[in-house]
């Protein structure tokens, strides 16, 4: 079930009558059975992958958790330091070796879910020296939806446990409230327990401004994916599938609109599932805060994606950088050249491991790795040299306080950001690469003026109303960055904020951009 | 806490550690910086912060870092 399909509105118009109408104490029981039906429309065996991923990880939490009782009460019990020391050492043997064991198993079934063809096909390369291959299709593979979104909740959840942020949740039925709630399981805001959890297991009331506030959004998110991105992809498609065709600046316009367009359907993606449970009263955190006002590439990953850079800086960065590999060596360095040369060694190691592992998580292709890797070059980069760019924009006496050098830094970081984006959209490695050469290979700017855009794949009509709409996102982002645009909206006349609801509505029906049986295409981070 | 505040205040010099109460929570110190105060603390104090330890709650101020150094002394 696709979040811009008519099933799901549906779907949703049936949940919030039962969970408001039926008592207060059936309400996570619904969520939970409506869950299973949401997930279920993808599959009974990709239901049952979840189930037993939740499962594993669920008892390990409580067996972790009931050796941490164990040790509190054996600290209380002693005052003796040797005896603590003892016990505290005991404890945290037997809970990582039960950590250790859950990880791989989950790791296992992430990869054999995932990442199992990948690793076949690039096997088979090898293989065929020895006039061997593995058959692909002798392997039954559940691709389950939505699992790299659902494993990193679980491992965050276990990790959590281990470090003993929060305590283990004892409900099973609750956990799996929780895991597999409908709105993040496929596509995120990738979800934490302790901030989720209490508001799974709360009592909900009808509000007016939930209902009304979640809807609104719901729409603005139907909007950025309907009307925008998907007309969007209708020309980044047509020039990116058929790369031989072109050359020079039409891969420059093309990028930077995918660029737009992977925006407009992710973050309308989360509008729409944040609006979704806003309706349930229950709150989902922020995924983006406008990346493209960003002026550095640190800045950009902060606003972009926030749920997962989270998640890498809390269970990867974090743990990486305090590791006893990074310390000794760091210690090596700073003794060899200096605190600075130490501290850089971690910052480098950390941004090196993490943006390998999240180009890795994006996909089982080569191509997300060189993006990930592209990523973690501009991210040392500007590690080593922040100091040095400060010192010469004050050597060249560039103002840095003012508009016009703040506006430089948000297109750098978006012209280095659609970089990214060739390795990104384009099929594999070799076709990136033909791209960026062809994108050089001619200097044709006549084609913004002498109507070749309307060529590739939207007529003039069209591509006038794309930009439009492209202007209004940019208009409601700018908005959005100095107030609560919300707050203000509900502030309005009643006929206004109508008059404007029906032009959201009727601007979605008629000029969103529908496929065969009037269904919206699916989500770019549904493959994730 | 006046050796944390200055040993701070000297490597972050355009933070107010005295003063500010949500240097995480925020967003003053990012992930990097967070990093560098760790390895600084270690140092001057002869502790090990553990990933137990790292959660915005025990750097957000000066006194929730001391309170946390007095812990793992």
């Amino acid at each position: 079930m696709q979040y811009n399909s008519l099933y799901f509105l549906i779907f949703l118009l049936i949940l919030i009558i039962l969970y408001y109408i039926l008592p207060h104490k059936h309400q996570e029981k619904i969520l939970l059975i409506f869950n299973m039906l949401f997930y279920l429309s993808f599959g009974l065996d990709k239901l049952l992958f979840l189930l037993i991923s939740s499962f594993i990880v669920f008892l390990a939490s409580l067996k972790i958790y009931s050796i941490q009782q164990k040790e509190s009460l054996i600290l209380l019990k002693t005052k003796d330091n040797k005896e603590q020391k003892i016990a505290k050492n005991k404890s945290k043997k037997e809970s990582r070796k039960i950590l250790i064991f859950t990880l791989g198993i989950v790791f296992l079934l992430l990869v054999y879910s995932k990442y199992l063809k990948f690793l076949i096909g690039n096997m088979n390369v090898i293989l065929r020296y020895f006039n061997r291959t593995i058959e692909m299709d002798s392997i039954y593979i559940i691709s389950a939806v939505g699992v790299s979104f659902y494993t990193f909740m679980l491992i965050g959840y276990l990790l959590d446990i281990y470090w003993k942020r929060y305590t283990a949740e004892k409900n099973f039925f609750t956990f799996l409230t929780f895991v597999s709630y409908f709105p993040h399981i496929v596509q995120g805001p990738i979800g934490r327990y302790d901030r989720l959890g209490s508001q799974i297991r709360e009592k909900h009331s009808l509000k007016y401004d939930n209902l009304i506030f979640g809807m609104q959004l719901m729409l603005w998110g139907f909007f950025k994916k309907m009307v925008i991105a998907d007309r969007i992809n209708l020309l980044v498609s047509t020039v990116y599938d058929g790369w031989e065709h072109y050359e020079g600046l039409v891969f420059v316009v093309a990028t930077a609109l995918y660029s737009i367009q992977i925006y407009a359907d992710f973050s309308g993606c989360i509008d729409i599932v944040r609006g979704a449970s806003e309706t349930l009263d229950i709150h989902l955190d922020k995924n983006f805060a406008h990346p493209y006002f960003s002026k550095t590439m640190p800045e950009f990953w902060r606003r972009w994606h926030m749920s997962l850079n989270e998640w890498f800086r809390d269970y990867l960065y974090y743990p990486v950088s305090i590791s006893r590999f990074a310390k000794q060596n760091s210690k090596k360095i700073k003794t060899l050249y200096g605190p600075a040369s130490g501290r850089l060694f971690v910052s480098v190691l950390s941004a090196f491991v993490v943006w390998l592992a999240t180009g890795i998580w994006h996909g089982a292709e080569w191509k997300f790795v060189i993006w990930g890797l592209f990523h973690a070059m501009l991210i040392i980069s500007g590690v080593i040299w922040d100091e040095k760019i400060k010192a010469f924009t004050i050597w060249l006496k560039i103002n840095t306080q003012c508009f016009s050098w703040r506006l430089f830094q948000m297109i750098r970081t978006f012209l280095l950001c659609c970089v990214g984006r060739v390795f990104f959209r384009a099929e594999n490695i070799k076709i990136s690469l033909n791209i960026f050469k062809k994108t050089f290979s001619r200097f044709n700017p006549w084609i913004l003026v002498d109507g070749s855009l309307y060529t590739y794949g939207l007529e003039r009509w069209n591509f006038n109303l794309m930009i439009i709409t492209i202007v209004i996102l940019f208009v409601v982002d700018m908005l959005q960055e100095k107030m609560s645009l919300r707050q203000v909206f509900a502030q309005q006349n009643l006929i206004f904020r109508w008059l404007i609801i029906y032009l959201g509505i009727f601007s979605i029906i008629i000029f969103g951009i529908y496929g065969a049986g009037y269904n919206s295409s699916a989500f770019i981070y549904n493959q994730f | 806490m006046e050796i944390l505040l200055d040993l701070l205040s000297v490597n972050y010099p355009a933070i107010d550690f005295a003063n500010e109460r949500s240097l995480i929570s925020g967003g003053i110190l990012d992930s990097v910086e967070v990093i560098s105060i760790i390895t600084e603390l270690e140092d001057a104090f002869d502790i090990s912060i553990s990933m137990e330890y790292i959660k915005p709650e025990n750097f957000d101020s000066l006194e929730a870092m001391w309170k946390m150094i007095e812990e793992l002394k």
